[in-house]
């Protein structure tokens, strides 16, 4: 099927739907078409999003990029739990942060300047083991709702088209497409194989999670251990459920859940969060999911590349982001956009530009 | 036959040969008014490059909060125009690369080059102009329209300007709008004065030696050790999982297939709730989908006939109750009421009589005019579907396809119109509706147009032609591009004295609101605000024309006036979406959310003006405003910063 917009999102995760959100925002929504194999209420390992959590944590990386991004995206999120909790599935929750040791401190304090009600907790109050604590209001989301929340968005309110095809190459975009002028590449773990871009930086950090019944959990709750990353994330408009994580497997890719896992994240779980310690959580499920990751963070560039006859496209290369996609996405996205800003001036113009007799 | 000096557009003369003669008052001034003011202009120009400044420009502007744009004042300058212009031009062919231009065709004309750079095109005229030039000695013609003359505009009263286009100020567009100044791409080897950006230009990607670089910065000394272990954490975590493998009990049970199945269906009961109303909201839109068919983003389409589909009504109408809702929508129309309550009256007269041709006719026109397309195009199908010989129906129509970049359905349509009214001329049988290509589509451009001036050429003088022709043949040269033929018609139907339909006194605003467009989308955007300005001072709630101004302002980067004129039209809209929510809410009762009820309100939604309001709030820098326009934005909102 050919698509006829100047502007296409590859991926349809949450690194591109913000990118189409970014657009569309822009008034730039019926310009632009989002193509990808998987859509909102698909599950399947290679499409990560709907295997998040998900919160918003320190668990992102100290460069300055990822800093930038967070920021930016805190301040999206908690825009959207202010003013539709309900229909966008994200949902303000106070959080609490632990460290065992190699603390960030440098990061800490850049986060403590934009987190609400941030604190740094008082040593008697840590549990054994913990260095370092601290504990401000962070927005939980529901990953999967939150995506399908987006997707119904784009299409309805800023005529934002989504078309269900699997991309056998990058140039093959353009080639398909002749309107397509501007290619967003968000296609996370695919990143590594596909033809036009492999990206051998790009390896998967697969997490295990469980979902389990627990309404009486409240708090998100984080532990950074050295060798183990557990948290208790309650999920937002799901009747009561919470997700207990979790691993961080670098450079594994395998979709599986595995029973000595669940153990391990129950017994750190419960350890953890004295909510989920006071009554028995109904398990109801498990799941895997792979994060894309990237040696170096995220890749977020400008490329122009060339297809057939001389002619020239840009790609906008947005992927890697790991375990941040929520909680950096919009970010990405504005960085992302942002660099092809004079494309989009053109695209604007012969959109909204043109007067009508 | 050839199409040279705008012969087509009458008999012998073209009335408007003479509109090369300018009135010869100095309209510089009048100028900056409409552009801006003062020393004012000229330092937010440079101001505002400043604040953009880098990749991070787009961040910060979302993070921070926006600060109030400074008023302009002071006397009007010329100088601030033309320091304007020339950053404008700079700007244009600054940063981009030279293929970018083909993204918009446009961008090399002069359309964003501001005032003044129209310096060789033909003269705006005023219907006292017109009478005046018809009466002149028919034969006297200009080949070619050119002239070399200082610009200027139009000469007559523009009493909806100073209303409308007060305190003009350059806003943030200077430096945001250009911002390939800022992203040079890496062949073009341009060093930018106002550059921000740190010189990490587009590449984001952090290699090693920076993850190294951060960690030295760090205060605390142990961390940098702990970093560079990082990476040996996880054979770590893998051995200790093993190690735990080995002692673990490994029955643990977690739950059957069912009590998973219950936990799952747990969860997506509140979901199922809003699935249920978001079927409802589908059926709601469905008919909007139908438009996304094959619509091409850059307004060309390929040659079939658009599907429409259906008309879609508003639920909840307040004029199903009442009598005669026809006569009650032809009362607000010509007295220049509101049109999305004038769409109402006749919905509710179709929906009481479908065979009511002439309420379909002016429902799809107030429907147009309220910058509402697709159900225009919908209400007027469904006329010519009763009565396919109705002429008005077949105009407005032509002229919605126009718009909507249909142009082998809009050519066709106008043959229909020539054919109805002028059947003697017609020799050969009408064009069928099959498939076109580029080669055919021409082919049908050329035969209408030859029967349109076939039927120009019946009257015996240019003065007694049929304006209606006129229009029509105006349409024909705009869909090709031809915009000073255009121009010529539009303006000769303007001037005639003879009574057709498209310049009576009930639709003069219709006219000059095409006029204006042409000149608009021909880069000539002073001149088409003066003609939107006609238009408006018959019609204020002309909510089409309205928005014209906006994109028109936003072409001569007047961006907070281009503002105020896309609320004002937007705020026309609420008028009656808060009078019919109230009036739905006393008929639906308490058992539907807010969010429903406005679903059910805005039945038929103008994207464009949402898109081109959003766009503008970009140029400015303001993205806070842009996030908050939408379906559901609360416009007063927007008083308290814009007049409208």
């Amino acid at each position: 099927m050919s698509v006829s917009t100047p502007i296409v999102v590859v991926g349809a995760g949450i690194i591109g739907l913000d990118v189409a959100l970014v657009l569309a925002r822009q008034g730039l929504g019926r310009s632009v078409t989002i193509v990808a194999e998987y859509l909102p209420g698909d599950t399947a390992v290679e499409y990560t999003s709907p295997w998040a959590g998900c919160n918003f944590s320190a668990i992102s990386g100290r460069d300055a990029n990822a800093l930038k991004w967070d920021r930016a995206c805190y301040s999206h999120l908690t825009k959207l739990a202010s003013e539709n909790p309900k229909e966008s599935f994200v949902v303000r929750t106070p959080s609490t942060e632990f460290w065992d040791e190699d603390v960030p401190h440098d990061k800490i304090k850049a986060m403590s300047e934009y987190l609400e009600d941030f604190v740094i907790l008082p040593k008697e109050e840590l549990p054994e083991g913990v260095s370092f604590g601290v504990s401000f209001t962070t927005v939980t989301i529901n990953a999967p709702k939150h995506l399908q929340y987006l997707q119904k968005m784009l299409k309805e309110q800023y005529g934002v088209q989504f078309v269900r095809q699997k991309i056998p190459n990058l140039q093959s975009v353009f080639e398909a497409n002749p309107a397509a002028k501007i290619v967003f590449n968000c296609i996370g773990n695919a990143a590594r194989t596909m033809p036009g871009v492999q990206d051998y930086k790009c390896y998967p950090t697969r997490g295990q999670v469980i979902l389990v019944r627990a309404p009486h959990v409240r708090r998100n709750i984080m532990r950074h251990g050295k060798d183990y990353e557990t948290y208790v994330i309650p999920r937002p408009e799901s009747n009561g459920n919470v997700i207990l994580g979790g691993y961080m497997q670098k450079g594994n890719g395998d979709g599986a859940t595995y029973s000595h896992e669940n153990q391990s994240i129950l017994e750190r779980t419960t350890e953890l969060s004295t909510e989920l310690r006071s009554a028995e959580p109904e398990i109801l499920a498990s799941f895997a999911g792979l994060r894309p990751s990237r040696e170096g963070g995220a890749r977020v560039e400008r490329e122009e590349i060339s297809i057939g006859g001389g002619e020239k496209r840009v790609v906008v290369h947005n992927y890697g982001a790991g375990g941040t996609g929520y909680q950096a996405g919009y970010g990405m996205a504005l960085e992302a956009v942002q660099s092809v800003e004079d494309l989009l001036q053109a695209i604007g113009k012969s959109q909204n530009g043109r007067a009508k007799l | 036959m050839s199409f040279l000096g705008g012969a087509e557009c009458s008999t012998g003369a073209n009335p408007l040969s003479q509109f090369t003669k300018h009135v010869s008052d100095d309209k510089s001034l009048q100028r900056d008014r409409l552009v801006g003011r003062g020393p004012g202009g000229l330092q937010e120009g440079m101001r505002s490059q400043a604040m953009g400044g880098g990749s991070d420009g787009m961040m910060n502007e979302f993070m921070q909060q926006p600060t109030q744009l400074p008023q302009p004042h002071g006397p009007a300058s010329p100088f601030a125009m033309e320091h304007m212009r020339r950053e404008l031009e700079r700007a244009q062919h600054s940063g981009s690369p030279g293929w970018a231009a083909e993204f918009d065709p446009g961008m090399e004309a002069p359309a964003a080059m501001g005032p003044g750079m129209q310096e060789q095109r033909p003269q705006g005229f005023s219907p006292a102009e017109f009478a005046k030039y018809s009466a002149m000695n028919p034969t006297a013609r200009s080949a070619s329209p050119v002239v070399s003359s200082p610009p200027s505009m139009m000469a007559y009263q523009r009493p909806m300007m100073g209303m409308g286009m007060g305190g003009m100020g350059m806003g943030m567009g200077m430096g945001m709008s250009y911002s390939p100044m800022m992203h040079s791409p890496g062949y073009q080897n341009q060093t930018p004065v106002h550059q921000q950006d740190k010189g990490k230009g587009r590449m984001v990607e952090l290699d090693d030696k920076d993850w190294e670089e951060q960690f030295a910065q760090l205060e605390q000394g142990d961390v940098e050790a702990a970093a560079k272990a990082a990476d040996a954490l996880d054979d770590e975590a893998n051995a200790a999982i093993e190690a735990e493998l080995n002692d673990m009990d490994r029955s643990v049970d977690f739950g059957d297939f069912e009590s998973v199945w219950r936990g799952i269906q747990a969860e997506t009961e509140t979901a199922r709730q809003l699935a249920a109303e978001d079927n409802f909201l589908d059926s709601m839109h469905a008919g909007d989908m139908d438009q996304w068919e094959g619509f091409d983003g850059l307004n060309t389409h390929t040659s079939h006939d658009p599907q429409m589909g259906d008309y879609l009504f508003e639920q909840n109408n307040l004029f199903n109750d009442i009598t005669n809702p026809f006569d009650e929508g032809m009362k607000i129309m010509n007295e220049g009421g509101n049109l999305s309550l004038a769409a109402l009256a006749f919905e509710a007269a179709v929906q009481k009589d479908p065979n009511h041709i002439a309420a379909w006719v002016k429902l799809g026109e107030a429907q147009a005019q309220n910058e509402k397309e697709t159900p225009a195009i919908r209400a007027l199908e469904q006329a010519l579907k009763i009565d396919p010989s109705n002429l008005e129906a077949l105009m407005s129509l032509a002229v919605s396809y126009t718009n909507e970049g249909y142009e082998s359905t809009a050519y066709r349509t106008l043959e229909r119109w020539v054919a109805t009214k002028y059947p003697s001329l017609v020799k050969e049988p009408l064009s069928s509706p099959a498939e076109m290509g580029f080669t055919d589509r021409h082919l049908l451009h050329e035969k209408v147009t030859s029967l349109f001036i076939a039927a120009a050429q019946l009257s015996p003088s240019g003065a007694q032609m049929d304006p209606d022709v006129q229009v029509g043949l105006g349409v024909l040269f705009y869909g090709i591009e031809e915009y000073d033929k255009a121009v010529d018609c539009f303006g000769a139907a303007l001037a005639s004295h003879e009574s057709g339909t498209t310049n009576s006194e009930q639709q003069i605003h219709l006219l000059w609101n095409r006029l204006g467009a042409t000149l608009a989308n021909s880069g000539r955007s002073e001149e088409a605000i003066d003609a939107y300005s006609h238009a408006l001072a018959t019609r204020p709630n002309f909510v089409r024309a309205r928005y014209n101004l906006g994109v028109s302002c936003i072409n001569i980067g007047c961006f907070s006036e281009a503002a105020q004129h896309l609320l004002g039209a937007l705020a026309m809209h609420r008028v009656v979406e808060k009078e019919g929510k109230e009036r739905a809410r006393e008929v639906v009762g308490d058992g539907v959310s807010e969010r429903d009820l406005e679903n059910m309100i805005h039945q038929n939604q103008s994207t464009n003006l949402y898109d081109t309001l959003r766009r503008v709030f970009g140029q400015m820098g303001r993205r806070d405003l842009a996030d908050q326009v939408g379906p559901y934005m609360d416009v007063e909102r927007f008083r308290g910063e814009f007049e409208f």
